[in-house]
């Protein structure tokens, strides 16, 4: 058997530098002009091409939002090019979404609509993009730390997306087999590979904890959600009972063909799901805030320890604004929604600690050469 | 001789070096905390656009790993006025660069939408097996006629089926036409793939001789024998696949958006049917001028196909004008009889198959 070192040792050495010493870490979002001239002239070519250029779109917001971003007075950059995403994105086309058409669409002639064979082959594809959602995520991250720059060094992923799409499927199932319990150990696992894997040029991330500290927000959070959903479920009988023979009036005028009627139905189940999607969110923040904070002081960065204030608070106005961003904008808004989400980040996130950034050596890791063509697909993977 | 202090990183340590740099000639030297280049100008390239008042990005062609930072000052302004691609601006290779790709896309777009909504779709249309015609048919009569009840007087369907053999002839082969009347109060008649031909009861009422309905039908099989029906609904599906595969999503037109789309054929392909129904009409002895006679009431009852409207409405519907299709009919060649359609019992029949 061969033992292969490292990949670093492989590495040519450094060629002779001056003296390093290590040296505190500051983060700062440093903003600058022209996010909203470049989100309109991104919108307009998008629908120009009928949704072509969005590759050059996303990479063109990149670049801004990257530059903004200071570590030590020095600002992130952003090498991806928005061919790279389109190749990505033409190999899923080609391998994935085509075939996937093409066959349904056979199905559906040979065998007639609902055919229990269309219903099978629904279902192999549901499960195909399960188990591959986790994988685009994973190379998602992997091309955009290949892709960021600071002070001429970049950033790579060094375990394998396959692992990662393995686990993060069996997150999956074990949430909904738990009803939720697992999602604290598992988020755990998640993130020790997510960002355990995680280096910047030879110098690696590291993620050591335990889910223990979590499961008692996780319970309170939990046990509030099941009170929630029964109070929710008291209330609507309760009004539907005061209500009494009104409420078979109002079904039998419906049943009738009542516009007015549709109409409120449609607004009291509206309402009602924006209600259960704020109190739930409002109660959930409690839980988020906390892993934030606990993964973040479980990261190190060479002698460095993270530490991220996420309050419930400011989450949920975070959430909220972008949520009012994207409607308001029918999506086109999406770059100013990424960027608060960035500057949530940059302003809330420290180190402790001192890190010799000046003897971090550049990556030897191979790079990928298209991008994100998945994360794209399933519409996941971030900024 | 003019300089600045820069930082330099060689894209091999993270360490920032605090550099003086100055121009020589057409070269830029940088040299200082151990490092020392000799950059042609001609070869450096601007990370970002340069702006007064802000600090530059620079790399070179030789070592594009390496970033140079120039803080804004007259030294930049030097730079930059000693070389002038860094500002970007009109040249040829930069022309191109962004150009070719762009044309490539675009080439690469037309190509496809060519393949998936016009080549494909006709040559497809003859190879699709027989059930899958079938298929499409039943799907597309269910949301053609919704609700409307098909009319099945037994007299008047016995007097149809000998309108179909007239016109069908003994060559035909036994299920290569279906043709159907339903109960629809607008005056029309379709082709759909598998080759069901649904008339419309009201197109019955308003035809004054069983010639006139020979006539549409006629058409109609003209569709039928060139898969019109079946290229359209290809072409829906062909169109579906281009929305989820740009959008990344599952835009589907609805049901009856689709079904719209593959009853709507183009003119040529209108023009491919007038011309098999005046052949077939000549071969089966059928006076065409029942035809004639039938487009020429419509003209009359429809104010849109008069004046400026109807030009407009012949320029933008897909049914060539209604005069253009009027001027090509003309009568049976001479020596050919005209022989009646339906007997005078099978057409009364005829008339009261919704009744």
């Amino acid at each position: 058997m061969v033992l292969t070192p490292p990949m670093d040792a492989l590495a040519p050495p450094i060629p002779p530098g001056p003296v390093t010493a290590p040296e505190p870490v500051r983060i700062d979002y440093v903003p600058r002009d022209g996010l909203g001239k470049l989100t309109l002239v991104n919108a307009l070519l998008t629908i120009v091409t009928l949704t072509i250029y969005r590759f050059w779109a996303k990479t063109n917001v990149r670049k801004h939002i990257w530059s903004c971003v200071h570590v030590n007075g020095e600002p992130l950059e952003y090498t991806g090019r928005g061919m790279e995403l389109f190749k990505g994105f033409l190999v899923v086309l080609g391998v994935f979404i085509l075939p996937v058409v093409v066959i349904s669409t056979v199905l559906q002639l040979t065998f007639g609509p609902e055919h229990p064979a269309l219903v099978i082959f629904q279902l192999v594809i549901f499960l195909l993009i399960s188990v591959f959602w986790g994988m685009a995520l994973y190379r998602a991250r992997r091309y955009q730390l290949s892709r960021t720059l600071w002070r001429g060094i970049r950033g790579t992923m060094t375990g394998s997306p396959w692992m990662f799409s393995l686990i993060y499927f069996g997150a999956l199932i074990l949430r909904s087999l738990t009803l939720g319990w697992s999602t604290p150990a598992m988020n755990l696992n998640i993130q020790e590979r997510m960002i355990g894997e995680m280096r910047f040029g030879s110098m690696p991330f590291r993620f050591k904890g335990r889910a223990g500290p979590l499961y008692g927000q996780y319970a309170i959070c939990w046990f509030l959600s099941l009170a929630a959903i029964i109070g929710l479920i008291v209330i609507g009988v309760m009004l539907a009972m005061s209500a009494g023979d009104a409420i078979w009036q109002f079904f039998a005028e419906l049943s009738l063909g009542s516009l007015r009627n549709a109409l409120i139905l449609f607004g009291l189940v509206f309402a009602a799901i924006l209600l259960f999607s704020l109190a739930q969110g409002l109660l959930w923040s409690f839980y988020i805030a906390k892993e934030l904070s606990v993964f973040a002081g479980y990261t190190t960065f060479g002698d460095g320890r993270f530490r991220f204030d996420a309050t419930p608070g400011s989450l949920v106005a975070l959430a909220i604004g972008n949520f009012l961003i994207t409607i308001l904008t029918l999506g086109f808004g999406l770059p100013f929604v990424q960027q608060r989400l960035v500057r949530y980040l940059c302003d809330r996130v420290t180190v402790d600690g001192m890190v010799n950034l000046d003897a971090i050596a550049q990556s030897r890791q191979p790079v990928d050469r298209a991008g994100e063509g998945l994360a794209d697909a399933f519409d996941v993977g971030g900024i | 001789m003019i300089s600045s202090e820069a930082t330099f990183f060689d894209g091999e340590i993270a360490f920032d070096r605090k550099v003086t740099a100055w121009l020589d000639g057409a070269d830029i030297i940088i040299a200082g905390d151990m490092a020392e280049r000799r950059w042609p100008l001609a070869g450096l390239i601007a990370i970002e656009r340069p702006a007064s008042g802000r600090s530059l990005r620079l790399t070179h062609e030789t070592a594009q790993a390496t970033r140079l930072v120039l803080p804004a000052g007259p030294f930049l302004d030097a730079v930059v006025a000693a070389t002038p691609h860094l500002k970007g601006g009109v040249t040829l290779h930069g022309t191109l660069r962004t150009v070719a790709p762009w044309a490539a896309v675009i080439a690469g777009l037309a190509a496809i939408l060519y393949v998936f909504l016009s080549f494909a779709p006709d040559k497809l249309a003859y190879v699709m097996p027989e059930s899958w015609r079938k298929r499409l048919g039943d799907t597309t009569l269910a949301a053609l006629t919704g609700e409307a009840k098909q009319c099945l007087n037994p007299q008047g369907t016995a007097a149809l089926a000998a309108l179909e053999k007239r016109l069908a002839g003994d060559t035909a082969k036994p299920d290569e036409f279906d043709l159907r009347v339903y109960n629809i109060p607008i005056v029309n008649a379709f082709a759909l793939p598998g080759g069901t031909i649904v008339v419309t009861g009201a197109l019955i009422d308003k035809a004054k001789t069983p010639e006139e309905v020979a006539g549409v039908v006629a058409h109609e099989m003209g569709h039928v024998s060139y898969r019109h029906a079946e290229a359209g609904a290809i072409r829906v599906f062909g169109l579906q696949a281009l929305i989820a595969a740009f959008t990344g999503g599952n835009d589907y037109l609805t049901e009856f958006g689709a079904v719209l789309t593959i009853l709507r054929f183009t003119r040529a392909a209108e023009r491919e049917a007038d011309a098999f129904a005046l052949d077939l009409m000549a071969k089966r002895a059928i006076d065409p001028l029942g035809l004639k006679r039938f487009f020429e009431s419509l003209g009359k009852d429809t104010p849109l196909s008069k004046g400026v409207f109807g030009q407009i409405e012949g320029m933008v519907s897909t049914h060539p004008g209604l005069d253009e299709r009027i001027g090509i009919i003309k009568p049976l060649p001479a020596g050919v009889t005209p022989r009646p359609v339906l007997s005078e019992t099978d057409w009364q029949a005829l008339r009261k198959i919704c009744g």
